[in-house]
C-alpha cells in the first residue's frame, strides 16, 4: 500500500511536465506576445510623437537593437525549448517568475487572490454539503412525493440559471437598482473598511460577498443533492438494510448506521478536490460584482498574454488536483474495507 | 397438541405496483409449535418469501401491504403491535437468516461489528463484553479461528462461512423461532448440506422452531417436521413431513414430487404443464385448476377450503 501511494506520488512528475509543455507551447504559438505587445505600444508612442505616419515607415522605426532588447528583457531572444528548460529550472526552485503586468513575483501575485477564493471556495464547499446531504436524505426518504419535487423544481431551477444572469437579477432585485438597496454591488469591502473593528470588517466582508456567494453556490445543489439521493436509495434497497432490520435495529437505525454510512462512500471520497478551493473563481461573477478574484487574474493573464501568471496558475492548479486525487484515493481505502490498493 | 408458537390466519398480502395489484399472499393459514421444524415449500413466486418476511412485518411497504389476517406471536398479534415492540422482538424472539448471505451482510462493517450490533440493541451490552459473546458464538457456528474471524470483513469470506455468520447472528440472542428463508439456495451442495447439519445440531441445542422457507423438496425430507406447499400464495396442502412424501393428495404437490429429478423410474423429467397463474387477476376457482389433469368444472368455479383427509393432513382441493 505504502509502494503503491509513492508510486503515485512520483507519476506526479511525469504527469506535471507532460501539462506544463502542452501549456507552455500553446501559450508561445499564440499570437500577441509580449514582445509584439511591446513593439505595439512603441509604435504608438512613436505615432503620438510623430504626428500622421504610416505604418510602413514606423516598421523600420524601431531599430533591431531595440527588438532585440525587448526580447532579450522577456527571455525571447532563445529558442522555445530553452526558455521552457529554464521556466522549470526556476519551477524546481519554487519561482514561478515576474509577472509582466503587475511586475511582481508570480506567487505574490496569486496570493493577493487567495482569500476571495477561500471565501468562495470553503463557503460554497461547507453550504453545499450542508444543504445537499441532509437534502438529499430527505429526498431519498420521501422520494416521489411532493417534497420531492417540488425540491427537484427548485434546485434544478439554481442549476440552469446561468450565474451571470443571477448575479443580474440579484444586483437589480436587491443592489439598490429598481427596487432594494440590502446589499452593495461592487468590491469586497467598503471604503472604510480600515476603520472597522475586526466584526465589523468580518461583518463587511460577508455583505460584501454575499451575492456572488449566493451566484456561486446554487448551481452546486443539484449534482450533489441527486448523487446523496440516489446513492442512498440505492443502499436503502439493499440486503443488508434488510438485515438491519430482522435484527432489531429501528428504520432510523438502520439507516443511519447502515444505509447512510454506504451511501456517503462516493461523495466522502470526494474530498480530496477540497484543496483545490484556494483556487476557485468564477469570472463573470467576479465581472458582475467587480470583485479581483482568481477567476479574473487568471482571464486577464491569457488575455493580456502574461506567460509567468498563466503558466503559474495551471502549474498550483495541476499540482492541486494531482494532490487531490491521491487524497481522495486514500480517503476510500479509508472508508471502504473493500479497497485494497497494491 | 402444544400451545402454538406462532400463528398465522388468513394474512392477505398485495403488491400494488402503478396500476396492477399484485395478489402474492391469498388467506394463508399455518402454525408453528415450539421446538419444530416446519418446512414451507413452493416454487418461485408462490408467495412463500413474502410469508416469511411478513412474520416480521418486513415486506417492503410500500408496494407491499397487508390486507388482512392475523399473525399471532406468542399470543401477541404481531400485525398490531407497536413498532417499539416489534422492533424488541426482531432478532431477540425471532430471527431470520437470508438466501443471499453476500449481500445480506453490510459491506463496509466487521461481521463480528454487525453481530454485536444485536446484543448491543436488545441487551444494551457494552462492546467488549459483546464482542467475547461474538466470539463464542462464531466458535459454535464452525468457525475455526473465532477471535481472529470476528473481525473478518464479508469480503474476506466464502459463501459457507458468510452463512455461519449469518446463523450465529440471528442466533445470538437465542430466539424461540429462526426464519431461514432459502438459507442454502446460494450455496454449493456440500456446503448446503453442512450447514444444514449445522442448523438441525443448533435446534437441538437450543430447542428453537425452525420456519424452513424453500423449493427445495430434498431439504424439506431432510429437515422438516411438518409441510406445508404453497401455490399462488395459499396453502394447498398441509401435513407431517412422511405422509406428505408417501401420500401427497393434492395434485400440484403430487406434481411437484413428480418433478424432482431422479423420482420417476423412466429417467425422464416430469414437468407440471402450464405456468403459474397470473398473480394480478386471481380466478375465482382453484389457481391450480388450470394445470390440474384432474380438474372438474367445480375446481374453475369455487376456490376449496382445507379439508383434514387424515390427522394433521390438510388438503385444499375439491377431490377430498
Amino acid at each position: 500500500m505504502k509502494s503503491y501511494f509513492l508510486k503515485r506520488i512520483l507519476l506526479m512528475i511525469p504527469t506535471l511536465i507532460g501539462i506544463t509543455v502542452v501549456c507552455f507551447l500553446i501559450m508561445q504559438m499564440v499570437p500577441g506576445g509580449p514582445v509584439e505587445q511591446a513593439i505595439q505600444k512603441m509604435k504608438l508612442a512613436a505615432q503620438t510623437e510623430g504626428g500622421v505616419a504610416d505604418s510602413g515607415t514606423l516598421q523600420t522605426a524601431i531599430s533591431k537593437e531595440e527588438l532585440e532588447n525587448i526580447k532579450r528583457y522577456y527571455g525571447f531572444d532563445q529558442p522555445v525549448m530553452v526558455r521552457y528548460w529554464n521556466w522549470l529550472r526556476k519551477l524546481a526552485r519554487l519561482d514561478l517568475g515576474t509577472s509582466y503586468i503587475y511586475e511582481k513575483p508570480v506567487l505574490e501575485v496569486i496570493a493577493s487572490r487567495i482569500p476571495i477564493s477561500l471565501t468562495f471556495g470553503l463557503t460554497g464547499l461547507f453550504l453545499t454539503y450542508l444543504v445537499c446531504i441532509p437534502l438529499g436524505i430527505q429526498k431519498a426518504l420521501r422520494h416521489g412525493e411532493p417534497f420531492d419535487h417540488w425540491s427537484s423544481v427548485l434546485i434544478f431551477l439554481g442549476y440552469s440559471v446561468p450565474a451571470f444572469a443571477l448575479a443580474v437579477i440579484l444586483i437589480v432585485l436587491f443592489g439598490g437598482g429598481s427596487f432594494l438597496n440590502l446589499f452593495p454591488v461592487a468590491g469586497v469591502v467598503s471604503d472604510n473598511f480600515e476603520e472597522l473593528s475586526l466584526l465589523g470588517k468580518i461583518i463587511d466582508y460577508l455583505h460584501h460577498m454575499f451575492l456572488p456567494l449566493v451566484c456561486y453556490t446554487i448551481g452546486g445543489f443539484a449534482s450533489l443533492t441527486l448523487l446523496m439521493k440516489n446513492s442512498l436509495m440505492e443502499q436503502l434497497n439493499q440486503d443488508y438494510i434488510r438485515t438491519a432490520l430482522a435484527k432489531g435495529l429501528s428504520y432510523q437505525q438502520a439507516l443511519f448506521r447502515h444505509g447512510l454510512r454506504n451511501a456517503l462512500i462516493p461523495i466522502a471520497t470526494n474530498i480530496g478536490m477540497i484543496i483545490g478551493v484556494v483556487l476557485s473563481g468564477a469570472l463573470l461573477i467576479e465581472t458582475v460584482f467587480t470583485i479581483d478574484g482568481m477567476g479574473l487574474l487568471g482571464y486577464q493573464a491569457i488575455v493580456n498574454r502574461d506567460y509567468p501568471v498563466a503558466l503559474g496558475l495551471t502549474v498550483i492548479s495541476s499540482v492541486l488536483m494531482l494532490v487531490g486525487r491521491v487524497i481522495s484515493d486514500f480517503c476510500l481505502m479509508l472508508v471502504d474495507p473493500r479497497v485494497k490498493f497494491q | 397438541m402444544a400451545k402454538p408458537l406462532l400463528q398465522v390466519e388468513d394474512l392477505n398480502i398485495v403488491f400494488e405496483t402503478g396500476n396492477q395489484t399484485i395478489h402474492a399472499v391469498n388467506g394463508v393459514s399455518f402454525r408453528i409449535l415450539p421446538g419444530e421444524t416446519f418446512g414451507l415449500v413452493g416454487e418461485s413466486g408462490c408467495g412463500k418469501s413474502v410469508t416469511a418476511l411478513s412474520l416480521m412485518r418486513l415486506v417492503p411497504s410500500p408496494p407491499g401491504k397487508i390486507l388482512s389476517g392475523r399473525i399471532v406471536w406468542d399470543g401477541r398479534d404481531l400485525l398490531s403491535m407497536p413498532t417499539a415492540e416489534l422492533i424488541r422482538l426482531r432478532g431477540s424472539e425471532i430471527g431470520m437468516i437470508f438466501q443471499e448471505p453476500m449481500t445480506s451482510f453490510n459491506p463496509v462493517q466487521t461481521i463480528g461489528s454487525q453481530i454485536a450490533e444485536v446484543l448491543a440493541v436488545h441487551e444494551k451490552m457494552p462492546p467488549k463484553e459483546a464482542r467475547e459473546l461474538v466470539v463464542e458464538i462464531l466458535a459454535k457456528v464452525g468457525f475455526h479461528d473465532p477471535s481472529r474471524q470476528v473481525d473478518a470483513y464479508p469480503h474476506q469470506l466464502s459463501g459457507g462461512m458468510r452463512q455461519r455468520a449469518m446463523i450465529a447472528m440471528a442466533l445470538i440472542c437465542h430466539p424461540k423461532l429462526l426464519i431461514a428463508d432459502e438459507p442454502t439456495t446460494a450455496l454449493d451442495v456440500t456446503i448446503q448440506a453442512q450447514i444444514l447439519e449445522l442448523l438441525r445440531q443448533l435446534q437441538e441445542e437450543t430447542g428453537m422452531a425452525i420456519l424452513m422457507i424453500t423449493h427445495n423438496l430434498g431439504i424439506v425430507a431432510e429437515t422438516a417436521d411438518r409441510v406445508a406447499v404453497m401455490y399462488g400464495g395459499k396453502v394447498v396442502e398441509t401435513a407431517p413431513v412422511r405422509p406428505l412424501f408417501r401420500e401427497a393428495r393434492h395434485p400440484y404437490t403430487v406434481g411437484l414430487l413428480k418433478s424432482v429429478p431422479g423420482y420417476d423410474e423412466t429417467g425422464n423429467l416430469y414437468a407440471i404443464p402450464g405456468q403459474i397463474p397470473d398473480m394480478t387477476e386471481l380466478p375465482p376457482g382453484c389457481l391450480f385448476a388450470a394445470r390440474c389433469h384432474r380438474a372438474t368444472e367445480v375446481c374453475r368455479q369455487r376456490c376449496p377450503e382445507l379439508k383434514e383427509v387424515a390427522p394433521g393432513h390438510w388438503v385444499a382441493c375439491w377431490l377430498y
